[in-house]
């Protein structure tokens, strides 16, 4: 029969078939999931168990068998931090901490940056450079980070390893989280595997309402919007600099609605099941400075990025000028890890310039009475920097047309309009330029006519930025007050609406690639 | 965890009314607006669409002999062509053939397929040969027969009954089910996997962008094609190869990527 040929079809490794929480394949395994995880929740190693396979299977649908990377960092991870623990000598105990790190840093280099370097060194030499056929595996940078932090954690004694290893391949696979995040830090997770999963109404609600917004910042605001932001960002040429701009403030949202609406679905996800993730995001183009926006964008890796980078490296106790140096080591590092690409060391650079004239000019700035303008103005400058920054990060290579004069092998000379190839450094300028030289606010009534959807959508997106957080908590309380019928409609609206923005196929999320 | 069955029969009941809606022979409105269906029913019964493709229509079909006479070509594709257009258009001369060159910047079959820019240029140029160039644009992108069907039928009608073969994308990744929407339309005789020749071959190097070929690249490229053309395809035309590269230009015309929302 079809439908148990289709389901088998489905349990197969498909490299453009991820389990997708905005899918239709994920909506079937996952209410399969949950059923009898209530089931047996109450009997830990079975729960355990269970929940272990289901990642796996879930890792294998995105990674095929990249899988053993995840299994053998769980074993590694398992066994060093016990030695670590168990070490007495100083010599002994960074012996175990370097080999337990060793492992999954490996692996993410050897997986996200082998191409990048050997290209960097074909460059220096000047050779064409063939990049190697090698799969990144989905989610790798998150979970490495992860890896790392339980080791540390053990090192610096702030965590007791577990001596279960099913706990640890728990934490280390939890699928709501495992392929873009939240990063978990180890000692927020393991205590909660110390006791059965309880969750009251709210908990479950709440999760519930996240699943929702998340689903329509992803699959109704993120991918329609993407559409036109896309083809701007293929040829800024091509389009007017209004376009263009409108581009990047689409492409701002995009990436927020994208990335913060994985998150929310991820928390919500594991808040269903009893364990809290987190938050990841709180409304970060509400900051009214670079080091605020950075307490509210991707708060799991910006934390990570302070307790095993920053604070390491001396934070800000060794003086002012290393502060600076250890900010911008901190964000080129979170930089490249976000890509192996320079376009994504430049972004998290100049991010770093940010904080360092931030941190610089705050004592100044302190001084000024905090009014309306001020505030108008911090927020303003900070908004606009980000945007201007999320150009080279979105930005890919293009072609252009230049007319160029060619010497053919005769020596005879012609002119002839060439395809040129600019790397993603040089076609962010050239959007750039586009939007400076050529903004014409009076195209703005005729592109609102023609691309009405997205600006409605953009709107909106923006709009709902502007609402303070204890807002959404009551707006939160409400829902999960709300009978339990109107919960079901509402849910029902939110799917239906899911279904009827999505495309012919579903857009993978921006942060998988990372 | 009592409060977690008030969310599963959520989910249920969800699930049941998608799969119930998608079944339905009847499509609701709001308004204008149309409720789409969800891909359930086909998931359960299995996609029973049955596609015609000139391959399938093909089976009675018999190799013929070169043809050596002078050929008025057309070539029309993305921006690959920028470099493949040189060897192209040396083996051309070589040959006594007449060669035409259309760049789409950007192009994908979904254009080409949603438009009669192709067919403009034949009935232009007159060719009695085309040689169509697509699918790089379309590497990454999920695909079937079934999703491309609208636009591989408005190609193949455009093309009518001209003799025309399709240079495959040069992949410089593993493709998403383009190269077999292709080859599922015209036919392994029309068609010439350039995949297999660019992937994980280090001869054949690429630009900056890592995606299109150089010159160097283009010429061994080239250099494939031309005798799957002369002894392997389904209209043989005579392609020897020339002992010279001139890096000429042949007569080209540029079209500018699509705007697209």
């Amino acid at each position: 029969m079809n439908f148990w040929h289709n389901l088998l079809e489905i349990l197969k490794y498909e490299p453009d078939k991820p389990l997708l929480f905005n899918s239709g394949e994920f909506f079937l395994f996952y209410t399969i999931f949950i059923i009898i995880y209530t089931a047996i929740y109450y009997r830990k190693w079975l729960m355990s168990l269970y929940v272990i396979l289901f990642s796996f299977f879930f890792y294998y649908k995105t990674s095929g068998v990249y899988l053993w990377i995840l299994i053998f960092t769980s074993i590694s991870d398992f066994t060093f931090a016990l030695l670590l623990h168990n070490a007495k000598k100083k010599g002994w105990r960074i012996f175990w901490l370097v080999l337990g790190i060793v492992p999954s840093m490996g692996f993410l280099a050897y997986f996200k940056y082998t191409n990048f370097l050997l290209s960097n060194i074909y460059a220096i030499i000047g050779k064409n450079f063939q990049p190697l056929d090698i799969f990144l595996p989905v989610g790798i940078s998150f979970y490495t980070f992860q890896s790392v932090s339980y080791i540390v954690d053990v090192y610096t004694k702030k965590l007791e390893p577990t001596k279960n290893l099913m706990d640890y391949a728990f934490f280390l696979s939890f699928f709501p989280q495992l392929v873009a995040g939240p990063i978990v830090k180890a000692h927020h997770f393991l205590p909660q595997l110390k006791r059965t999963p309880k969750v009251s109404k709210y908990d479950v609600y709440s999760g519930v309402w996240l699943i929702m917004i998340g689903l329509l910042k992803k699959a109704v605001v993120s991918d329609y919007i993407s559409q036109f932001n896309d083809i701007v960002f293929a040829n800024p040429l091509g389009h007017s600099g209004f376009e263009n701009l409108m581009a990047v403030y689409g492409y701002t949202l995009q990436i927020y609605m994208d990335f913060s609406g994985y998150s929310d679905m991820a928390i919500g996800l594991g808040r269903i099941m009893g364990f809290d993730l987190g938050i990841n995001f709180r409304l970060p183009y509400q900051a009214r400075n670079i080091t605020d926006f950075w307490r509210r964008w991707h708060i799991s890796l910006s934390t990570w990025l302070r307790d095993y980078i920053y604070i390491p490296l001396g934070g800000n106790r060794k003086g002012k000028l290393k502060q600076y140096r250890n900010l911008m080591y901190t964000m080129l590092f979170g930089g490249l890890w976000h890509g192996a690409d320079w376009k994504f060391v430049f972004w998290g650079g100049i991010h770093g310039v940010g904080l360092i004239i931030h941190k610089m000019l705050k004592p100044k700035l302190d001084k000024i009475p905090d009014v309306l303008p001020k505030k108008f103005l911090a927020w303003f400058i900070t908004f606009h920097f980000v945007i201007f920054l999320w150009i080279f990060f979105r930005m890919a290579p293009i072609n252009v047309m230049e007319k160029q004069t060619i010497t053919h092998p005769d020596g005879t000379k012609e002119q002839v309009t060439q395809m040129v190839h600019v790397n993603a450094f040089k076609a962010s300028w050239i959007m750039v330029k586009r939007i400076v030289n050529d903004l014409h606010f009076s195209e703005a009534p005729q592109f609102f006519k023609n691309r009405k959807t997205w600006v409605i959508l953009v709107l909106l997106g923006f709009l709902a930025h502007t609402i303070p957080l204890d807002k959404y908590d009551e707006v939160i309380e409400r829902y999960v007050k709300l009978p339990w019928i109107v919960k079901l409609l509402i849910f029902i609206v939110v799917v239906q609406l899911a279904v009827q923005f999505m495309g012919q196929k579903i857009q993978p999320f921006i942060y998988f690639q990372f | 965890m009592k409060p977690v069955w008030g969310f599963i029969w959520m989910l249920i009941i969800t699930l049941f009314l998608l799969t119930a809606y998608s079944f339905a022979p009847f499509t609701l409105h709001i308004g204008k607006i149309e409720i789409k269906k969800t891909h359930f029913a086909q998931f359960i019964m299995g996609d029973t669409t049955k596609i015609p493709s000139l391959a399938a229509q093909d089976i009675h079909w018999q190799r013929q002999s070169i043809d050596t006479t002078h050929k008025n070509i057309l070539l029309f594709g993305d921006s690959m062509l920028e470099q493949l257009r040189y060897p192209m258009y040396d083996y051309c001369r070589y040959n006594g053939h007449k060669l035409h060159v259309v760049i789409w910047y950007a192009a994908k079959t979904s254009w080409v397929g949603n438009s009669d820019t192709l067919a403009y240029f034949i009935k232009k140029f007159k060719p009695n040969y085309v040689i169509i160039v697509l699918g790089a644009n379309e590497l990454p992108f999920k695909m079937t027969p079934l999703s491309q069907s609208k636009y591989m039928f408005h190609i193949l009608k455009q093309l009518d009954t001209l003799p025309f073969v399709w240079i495959g994308p040069p992949n410089w990744r593993k493709d998403r089910g383009i190269n077999n929407v292709i080859r599922y339309y015209v036919g392994n005789d029309r068609f010439f996997p350039s995949y297999k020749i660019s992937l994980n071959n280090p001869k054949f190097t690429r630009f900056q962008d890592q995606a299109h070929p150089t010159y160097n690249a283009a010429y061994l490229w080239m250099d494939s094609i031309a005798p799957w053309i002369m002894y392997r395809s389904r209209y043989p035309i005579k392609l020897e190869k020339p002992p010279y590269r001139t890096h000429k230009n042949p007569p080209l015309v540029v079209l500018q990527p699509l705007k697209e929302e």
